[in-house]
């Protein structure tokens, strides 16, 4: 187990010797302690579908408006992590990330946008967009519908069709084949 | 200290659990599946297909409403389901919300040499110039046009076939988004050179000339979700060569003549759709030989001076006078366009030394006058925006 740089994220490193893995926790766990003696802020814990709890810090919980205001509404003891029944470890790490980018990273977020949607394979691109809807993360959300968009923009609809599996059911062939603006009357 | 108890686990892909997320989720999401028009127009709709399979409609919504709108006509051609929610209303919404409303010029023109006329669409810089399909049915002319949630309506007038002239009760509707029209169901009375303006999502059509060339005071209301027209209150008096315009959940209709006057109407005909009753006002403008609505004002021109435009206030019912600048041509008559906020004034001569006049009414004093590159390929006969 390993806590990045950023004292965000656990990570598996795998094919590590017990005592090197041991080792780095404890180094870790030094470091975290100090980094929660230098901040007063107290972080606020979230649990995973699969049982991984991570620690966020607030500039990053402010972007999950769901979280956000469970806290405020609902007065949660946040000495308990909070439960996301829906979300994967591996999408939460994204989600962190994202969100870490995108309030750090001035420089070169956009390259490390194209990364990030590289990255991400269809599947894992819906799964992110739900967790993304889900938690409430506008940044987020947006970058990931309109990735959505690039996927549909000047596509013919057999194209659309196939990648998203979407079943035919327009059994007019002219229209299905018409290019746009040269359309005709409509049959219904 | 935290603990950072996750197990050693493999992060292999889990079943993620996101259709119970979306039913979970219920209360964030907008259950607004109305899709009126496809009830009427389309085959049969379930409605129980996902538009993005996998992914709650909600969200699939939001990403369809991203795309630019060029993209429509063939998004339209996916799946029902598809079509059925870039026809509906709650599409346009939806655009609106994302900040994505893309404003679009549509102008008949008057084609050359007996080619019928043609309606021609551009963007908002008057680019991307194409023609629209075909209108369907016989060529027009007298119809009324309406732009009611991203559609154009093009409603009755007359048709001159071999010398017989017939007046048609039609309606066509053009989806501006699927770039295709359709059939609406025909108004009650069959007329020409009526007054017609959308008011609060309804579409009035008021007097005009009947089947036999008779002038008439009748009116009706067309309900886009229902796809009918209902009369409504008849004008005190017949009024034909009138225009319409609404304003604050008003209709007002305009110019023209009345069989109770001698010459020209200068009374303002006001509906009151709430109450279901007309009143009138004497100071309306008369010969109005172009008009348009631009920000809750009507803008007009009157025959008798078309180097001024006549701007009317519906707030306190004021008229104002703004002078057309001369710019060296001998153009007079004009017809209108709205583009972003600024009227244009097309020519009613083909002179290509006349460049397109813009007016922009929040424009710093002194520079309300511009020249756009804006013009119709022919002459403009009508000319409507649409936003989706």
């Amino acid at each position: 187990m390993v806590i990045t740089a950023k004292g965000k994220e656990i990570l598996e490193i795998a094919e590590e010797p017990e005592y090197v893995m041991l080792a780095k926790v404890e180094d870790l766990k030094m470091d975290m302690l100090r980094i929660v003696e230098e901040e007063e802020i107290k972080k606020i814990r979230l649990k995973t579908s699969d049982e991984a709890t991570f620690e966020v810090e607030p500039s990053i919980l402010k972007e999950m408006k769901r979280v956000q205001s469970l806290i405020n509404t609902e007065a949660i003891d946040t000495s308990v992590a909070i439960p996301l029944p829906n979300i994967t470890s591996r999408n939460l790490s994204r989600i962190i990330d994202f969100c870490w980018e995108h309030q750090y990273n001035t420089e070169n977020l956009e390259e490390f946008k194209g990364r990030f949607l590289k990255s991400l394979n269809h599947q894992e691109l819906k799964e992110l967009l739900l967790a993304a809807n889900y938690l409430n993360i506008k940044t987020l959300f947006d970058f990931l519908c309109n990735s959505f968009t690039d996927l549909i923009q000047n596509e013919s609809p057999e194209f659309i069709r196939d990648f998203f599996n979407i079943l035919n059911d327009t059994n007019s062939v002219k229209s299905m084949h018409a290019p746009a603006f040269q359309g005709s009357i409509d049959d219904d | 200290m935290p603990g950072f108890m996750a197990e050693k686990k493999s992060f292999s892909e889990p079943n993620m659990c996101f259709p119970n997320l979306a039913n979970n989720d219920k209360q964030t999401l907008t259950k607004s599946n109305h899709c009126v028009r496809s009830e009427t127009l389309d085959d049969v709709d379930d409605g129980s297909s996902l538009i993005l399979p996998g992914l709650p409609d909600d969200v699939s919504k939001r990403c369809l409403a991203l795309v630019p709108r060029s993209n429509f006509p063939a998004m339209g051609g996916v799946c029902k389901t598809w079509r059925c929610f870039i026809r509906s209303k709650e599409f346009i919404t939806e655009r609106k919300l994302a900040g994505m409303h893309e404003e679009w010029l549509y102008i008949l023109t008057a084609g050359s040499k007996g080619n019928g006329s043609q309606w021609e669409v551009m963007d908002c810089l008057g680019h991307n110039r194409r023609s629209l399909p075909l209108m369907p049915g016989p060529a027009k002319a007298g119809f009324g046009v309406v732009v009611l949630n991203g559609k154009l309506l093009v409603m009755a007038g007359y048709s001159s076939i071999h010398g017989t002239t017939s007046v048609s009760a039609e309606v066509y509707q053009y989806d501006s988004c699927l770039n295709s029209w359709s059939r609406l169901s025909n108004m009650n009375v069959a007329r020409y050179d009526f007054a017609c303006a959308e008011v609060n999502g309804l579409v009035y059509a008021v007097g005009g000339y009947g089947a036999d060339s008779d002038s008439l005071s009748s009116a009706e209301v067309y309900d886009p979700d229902i796809d009918k027209w209902t009369p409504i209150e008849s004008l005190r008096r017949p009024r034909w060569g009138c225009f319409g315009c609404g304003f604050e959940g008003k209709l007002y209709v305009m110019g023209g003549r009345s069989s109770f006057t001698i010459g020209n109407s200068k009374f303002v005909d006001v509906y009151n759709p709430k109450k279901h009753n007309w009143c009138e006002m004497k100071n309306g403008c008369v010969m109005v030989t172009a008009h348009a609505v631009l920000e809750k004002k009507l803008f007009c021109m009157e025959w008798k001076n078309q180097r001024k435009l006549a701007i009317f206030n519906p707030e306190d019912n004021s008229w104002k006078m703004i002078p057309v600048p001369l710019t060296g041509s001998s153009c007079i008559g004009f017809r209108f366009g709205i583009l972003d906020g600024k009227l244009l004034l097309f020519s009613l001569k083909e002179e290509p030394s006349y460049k397109t006049l813009l007016y922009d009414p929040n424009a710093a004093p002194g520079s309300e006058w511009q020249t756009s590159d804006i013009r119709p390929s022919g002459l403009c006969l009508c000319s409507v925006t649409i936003k989706a």
